[in-house]
């Protein structure tokens, strides 16, 4: 987890950032996270603890109030927020694995029962779906398909529309279709899974 | 793998998802049979491609968040109504539920594994806690956990926990099941001497903490809860300092809720110096909470204005004047308020012991600290205190003590200014009687004197000392006749003159406790033993005196024991015969009426009256007193031919003998005019009546009592008779003369008002109604308590009126009142309690509490069933209630059963068009509808309609309730036209008889638009709706109908393709109606379903299938 050193963010800062991260300049995406990075995980612990879940559109809000407050809201890109967002998917996936993670260490400190591991297969939402172990599954994924992994870190974590995702990868929306697609199979088959790695 | 291989499953895979379905089944099983490994592995990737179409589509945000909820409730723990998530435990403490929330955090309920116990586990909210408070905060809370004190809420620890989000500060604290200090005073409607009584404790509390070396610093009644027992128990103590701003730093609570204590803060507090702020800060707002406690506002108005005002208000302001609000404050009250507000604080009270012993000087009619004591003012609080021997019973006292003479001057006080007409005369007439007699005894003795001296020539001197003699006895019994006069006039009028406001009181008010009156009564009763061996007549006249005074209290034990002992002297003394002794005997009867002993009333006036009638004639004042007394007895008792008899003989006497526009005859009059009303003999009352009013008015003035008492009689006679304006007019005249002249409290003037208030109800004036039955009640619950017969019947009568006007959540309180004295006074199996059960089931079921509504209807269905009969009309309206609960349960076998059983009984019982049968046919239709049966259905609400029209009327209430039963049929079964004609017309009547706010109106406009939908009549059934939506938001914002009523709305948008606008209503009231969907009655229960509907329909035509396609699922899940 990164921790971030107070820094403030000028909007041109951002823009700029995100403008090279779109033109594929990678280490631009590490100059960003820190900046992002304490807005999000403020909101997403507000979010967590004072807001009202349950309005599936409540998480993209969020996103896009951190991108209102960090960027310059007299001229919003809507290119450079689709970006963002996919910045978001990052950081936003870091910060809620941390969290699922420490929980299951608390948990296993008291008497609770840990997070329960459902039929990943089930009902999204309604039952326990283990973010930690679709991290670990997205790792792997990421080895096999990088951008599949990049779809579902932007659809499922920063919570992009196909069409956003689309964009900002650059390839047509069937495209992205197919390969969500493909990639839920591939994680819904990872997590139910043995531990053991056959082949 | 490499990415040529990972390609090709990639092209497999997809191409195989082009199959049929059946097609893929084979390809699937065929490929993860074979060898070819590439194609195992696309065939378990395609294995996984089927099943839950919803995985992932939600934001990992929202997953995160809801299984925090959910952990939490796996591990048994209950979440809270807002839906949050609750944090599974917070160092070591295991949360339970959310007691409550405020600007510094929220506070759980919280189990402690070791000691094991329950606590309150205050949580603030991160970020209002820095490093620097926290360590602050853990140094003062060693401070905080050597207070201990009853007074206080103990703290246990005081640390941070970390929940993976950041570090949370916490303190855990004895865990307190009680009320705010405010809501307190509420909820048990505190005295005076209560209220202060437990601020004595508060600044108890708070002494003990100054002496630990704290400060409070945010008194206020938030931070004050009163446990079961009554004892305050204050929160918080040095916490405060944890969300005070720091000097620069601008990050602080919302301004609202820092205004909000601001109202509680002393002037230096405001200014915000820290140095400035010691005890006598907390003095102060122990002041502001005083002064809320006793006058129910602040001191000061600062919510509606802006911080720098507000400050300067505290500053600057003298508070309202206590004395203003209520007159008892005056004085005292006032000053030591005043004296806890004083702005400067070396004017306050230095410390909160201070505060408390000053109150508790008042509280014992002590002079108090604040003022300086003068002479005068020592003497006026020793009046106070013992007036009564001041004034009365002192003198009685003497006049007994010291034997008979008593000068007359000193006796007799004109004190006739404060007498109220008398209804008895008894006591005067007799005690001339009595005094008459002893003369006639005394010139007895004289004439013998002068037959003696012509007997006694020789001894002159002896003869005129038998003169002198005779003449000093009849000078004694004159003086005898004399004092007994004066004893009695002594304690007719100056005794009976402090309670003269008593004198008028009726059998029903209770007796005042604090009446000293009542002691020099006692006093008096108890020193005539043995005093009068020699003059047991004077005795009798006095216990005669005394009876009836204890009667006019209200105190009838006490009354029939002196009336009683008066009688048994005279009729030994004087014989059965004697005109005292009947006087006696009158008033003995008279006191056994007010007890309700009627029979031994009716028996022994009787007596009295034949041989009144017998020994003085018909047209004595005496037997045509006593025939006033037995025609009111027979009235008690319903005999009305006997009292018609009595009343119209004894006012064709006092015509002929009194005259036509004397008081007695007038009132004569307005008793008669009374019983011919009460046997509905309206022709023969009003001419009575309107002739007694104007000779009374004439005579008596208009504020006499008698005039108003006929005006209340009359008005009573235009109601029954159905003359609404005249009625109100006379009702209302009659009112405002009753408080004038007996005051507000007085049983006459609560009588008044309670009728006018049917008489309104009756006309549909629902706001008017409330009114008055509220004054009556709030002075009612004053005056005779709680658990009086008459506040309970007030309490009934003012929540059937929140039914008929559909205010449900009002009527409910008051009908549990109800429900819980009746049980305590009169037990589980009394027809009373089985109707306040009844009563209460109705609420509950409106608001969707079947549970609770069922167990109520079943209890008092039981209660009924033994008590009054399997076949008795009330059993059978609890039987057809508990058919419609039924039916709202879901439960349509049962439903139809007991309605069916319940309308055969009643129609044979009752008659087809009583309205007991009318409800019966009403919950049998229901449930048929409900079941399909719509051909039956039909039948049975179209004749109810009929019949309800025929018998109350177009527009009464029940035959609204049955259209609209009948038009919701109608749209059940698809004649939308007719419905929309027959709903239509019926919304107009209700908007005018019931008004939009109504929930019968609003029914009424939900079924209406609906049918307009399905007609796609889209604007209209907008404006229907927003119409309702407007009423709903206001009246029963929480309620599912509102909810409702905006999926509807969000139909009537998206009909037009008004979609943006349409999405957001139709998203919330669909979310509204899930969470509450256990308040929806079974057979609307498709409402929910209907709007989850909606909104997948909203993506469809707007063009978002992706959304659609989401929510088709949620919508499909739930």
């Amino acid at each position: 987890m990164i921790l971030s050193t107070q820094r403030q963010s000028s909007p041109h800062q951002l823009t700029g950032l995100l403008q090279d991260w779109s033109e594929g300049r990678q280490d631009a995406l590490d100059e960003l996270i820190p900046v992002v990075y304490d807005d999000l995980y403020r909101l997403a612990r507000r979010y967590m603890y004072d807001e009202r879940p349950g309005h599936t559109l409540q998480a993209t809000a969020l996103v896009n109030e951190a991108y209102l407050r960090l960027s310059d809201s007299a001229n919003p890109d809507w290119q450079s927020r689709t970006h963002f967002f996919a910045v978001c998917g990052r950081i936003m996936r870091r910060i809620l694995v941390d969290w699922a993670r420490s929980r299951k260490a608390l948990k296993r400190g008291s008497n609770e029962p840990p997070l329960e591991l459902h039929d990943a297969v089930a009902v999204t939402g309604r039952s326990g779906v283990d973010l930690v172990a679709i991290d670990d599954a997205l790792g792997a994924l990421a080895v096999q398909d990088q951008r599949k992994s990049q779809i579902v870190e932007m659809r499922f974590f920063a919570g992009l529309s196909v069409k956003q995702t689309a964009e900002v990868l650059r390839v047509s929306e069937e495209t992205v279709l197919r390969d969500w697609k493909l990639a839920k199979s591939w994680l819904r088959r990872e997590l139910t899974r043995e531990p053991f790695h056959g082949n | 793998m490499e990415t040529e291989r990972w390609r090709k499953i990639e092209q497999l895979y997809h191409s195989a998802l082009q199959l049929e379905e059946g097609q893929l089944a084979d390809f699937i099983k065929e490929a993860r049979g074979g060898d070819d490994s590439l194609r195992r592995e696309v065939g378990s990737l395609l294995a996984h491609s089927e099943g839950d179409r919803s995985f992932l589509e939600a934001p990992a945000l929202d997953v995160a968040a809801k299984s925090l909820a959910r952990s939490v409730t796996a591990a048994g723990v209950t979440g809270n109504s807002t839906g949050r998530p609750l944090p599974g435990a917070i160092g070591g403490y295991r949360i339970l539920r959310v007691l409550g929330e405020g600007a510094m955090g929220i506070v759980y309920e919280a189990e402690q594994e070791e000691p094991r116990r329950s606590v309150a586990l205050k949580v603030i909210r991160p970020g209002l806690a820095t490093p620097e408070r926290l360590r602050r905060f853990r140094h003062e809370s060693e401070a905080l956990g050597r207070l201990q004190h009853a007074g206080i809420a103990q703290i246990y620890e005081a640390n941070t926990a970390d929940t993976g989000l950041g570090p949370q500060p916490y303190f855990a604290m004895e865990l307190i099941r009680g009320q705010s200090l405010d809501n307190y005073r509420e909820a048990h409607r505190l005295k005076t001497r209560q209220r202060l009584e437990l601020m004595v404790k508060v600044c108890e509390a708070v002494q003990h903490a100054h002496q630990c070396g704290l400060i409070h610093r945010d008194l206020k009644p938030a931070n004050i809860l009163v446990d079961e027992v009554g004892q305050p128990k204050i929160l918080d103590f040095g916490v405060a300092r944890l969300a005070e701003t720091d000097a620069g730093d601008t990050q602080q609570t919302e301004s609202g809720e820092l205004i909000g204590t601001l109202a509680y803060m002393s002037p230096e507090q405001v200014l915000g110096d820290p140095l400035e702020v010691d005890t006598r800060s907390d003095v102060y707002s122990l002041g502001v909470n005083l002064y809320e406690l006793l006058a129910g506002r602040l001191p000061y108005e600062v919510s509606s204005r802006q911080l720098p005002q507000a400050v300067q208000t505290i500053r600057e302001e003298d508070p309202a004047s206590l004395s203003s609000i209520r007159n008892d404050y005056r004085g005292d009250i006032e000053t030591i308020v005043g004296k806890a507000l004083e702005k400067d604080k070396a004017r306050r009270y230095a410390s909160a012991a201070d505060l408390a012993a000053d109150i508790r000087r008042y509280l014992n009619d002590e002079p108090i600290a604040a003022r300086s004591p003068t002479a005068s003012y020592h003497l006026q609080k020793f009046a106070r205190r013992h007036r009564a021997i001041v004034a009365g019973v002192a003198a009685v006292f003497v006049v007994l003590v010291a034997g008979v003479a008593v000068s007359t001057a000193e006796a007799i006080r004109a004190n006739r200014a404060s007498r109220a007409a008398l209804t008895e005369r008894d006591r005067a007439a007799a005690a001339e009687i009595e005094a008459k007699q002893e003369r006639d005894r005394a010139l007895e003795a004289e004439r013998a004197a002068a037959n003696d001296r012509n007997r006694a020539v020789a001894a002159e001197a002896g003869a005129v000392q038998e003169r002198n003699r005779a003449l000093t006895q009849k000078q004694r019994a004159d003086d005898e006749s004399a004092t007994a006069k004066a004893i009695n006039s002594f304690l007719q009028q100056d005794l009976l003159a402090q309670a003269s406001a008593n004198r008028q009181a009726r059998r029903d008010s209770m007796p005042d406790p604090d009446l000293k009156v009542r002691t020099a009564l006692d006093r008096a009763a108890a020193s005539i033993e043995g005093k009068f061996g020699k003059q047991p007549l004077v005795e009798a006249s006095m216990r005669l005196t005394i009876g009836v005074t204890y009667r006019d209290l209200g105190l009838y034990p006490q009354a029939q024991q002196q009336l009683e002992a008066a009688l048994s002297l005279r009729r030994r003394l004087l014989g059965e015969d004697h005109p005292d002794t009947l006087g006696s005997m009158n008033a003995l009867a008279v006191q056994y009426a007010y007890q309700s002993k009627l029979p031994q009333a009716e028996a022994m006036l009787n007596r009295v009256l034949d041989t009144r009638r017998r020994v003085l004639g018909d047209s004595h004042p005496s037997t045509l007193e006593s025939t006033s007394a037995l025609a009111q007895v027979y009235d008690e008792e319903g005999q009305y031919p006997k009292a018609e008899l009595l009343l119209t003989k004894s006012l064709e006497v006092r015509r002929r003998v009194l005259g036509e526009d004397r008081p007695d005859t007038l009132r004569n009059m307005t008793d008669l005019g009374w019983l011919y009303r009460e046997q509905a003999k309206f022709k023969q009352a009003e001419p009575l009546l309107t002739k007694s009013l104007s000779a009374q008015t004439r005579v008596l003035g208009e504020s006499h009592p008698d005039t108003l008492y006929t005006m209340h009689v009359l008005a009573s006679l235009y109601n029954a008779k159905g003359e609404s304006a005249q009625s109100e007019l006379l009702y209302t005249r009659a009112l405002e003369g009753q408080r004038r002249v007996l005051g507000e409290s007085h049983p006459e003037t609560l009588d008044v008002m309670n009728d006018l208030a049917l008489l309104y109800w009756n006309e549909g004036k629902y706001a008017s109604a409330e009114d008055l039955y509220t004054k009556v009640l709030e002075t009612q619950r004053h005056v005779l308590g709680d658990e009086h017969s008459h506040t309970l019947v007030t309490m009934n009568n003012l929540s059937a009126l929140y039914q008929s006007q559909g205010k449900y959540a009002q009527e409910e309180p008051l009908a549990a009142k109800v429900l819980e004295v009746r049980r305590r006074t009169l037990g589980n199996e009394h027809p009373l309690t089985a109707t306040a059960m009844n009563n209460l089931a109705i609420p509950y079921g409106l608001e969707g509490k079947y549970l609770e509504s069922a167990a109520l209807l079943d209890n008092a269905l039981a209660i009924r069933r033994r008590v009054l009969g399997a076949e008795h009309p009330l059993t059978l309206v609890t039987m057809a209630n508990r058919a419609t609960l039924y039916r709202m349960q879901g439960q349509t076998p049962e439903a139809e059963a007991l309605a069916t059983r319940s309308l055969e009984i009643l129609q044979r019982v009752e008659g087809a068009e009583h309205s007991d049968t009318l409800i019966a046919m009403i919950a049998l239709g229901t449930v048929y509808r409900s079941e399909g049966k719509y051909a039956q259905a039909e039948s049975l609400l179209t004749k109810l309609v009929e019949l309800r029209r025929r018998t109350l009327g177009e527009e009464h209430l029940g035959t609204l309730l049955g259209m609209y039963q009948l038009g919701v049929l109608y749209s059940s079964q698809g004649r939308y036209a007719e419905a929309e004609a027959l709903l239509g017309r019926l919304l107009e009547v209700d908007r005018r008889v019931l008004g939009t706010a109504h929930p019968a109106a609003n029914d009424v406009m939900a079924a209406l638009a609906e049918v307009q939908l399905q007609l796609a009549k889209y604007a209209a059934a907008e404006t229907v709706v927003r119409e309702a939506l407007n009423a709903l938001e206001k009246t029963r914002p929480d309620s599912w109908q509102r909810y409702y009523g905006e999926s509807l709305l969000g139909a009537s948008l998206a009909g037009q393709r008004r979609y943006e606008e349409a999405e957001p209503v139709l998203i919330s009231g669909h979310e509204g109606l899930r969470q509450r969907q256990a308040t929806v009655p079974f057979d609307s229960r498709r409402v929910l379903m209907d709007s989850g509907e909606r909104v997948v329909r909203l993506y469809q035509s707007w063009g978002k299938a992706d959304t659609a396609a989401q929510w088709r699922e949620n919508v499909r899940i739930e």
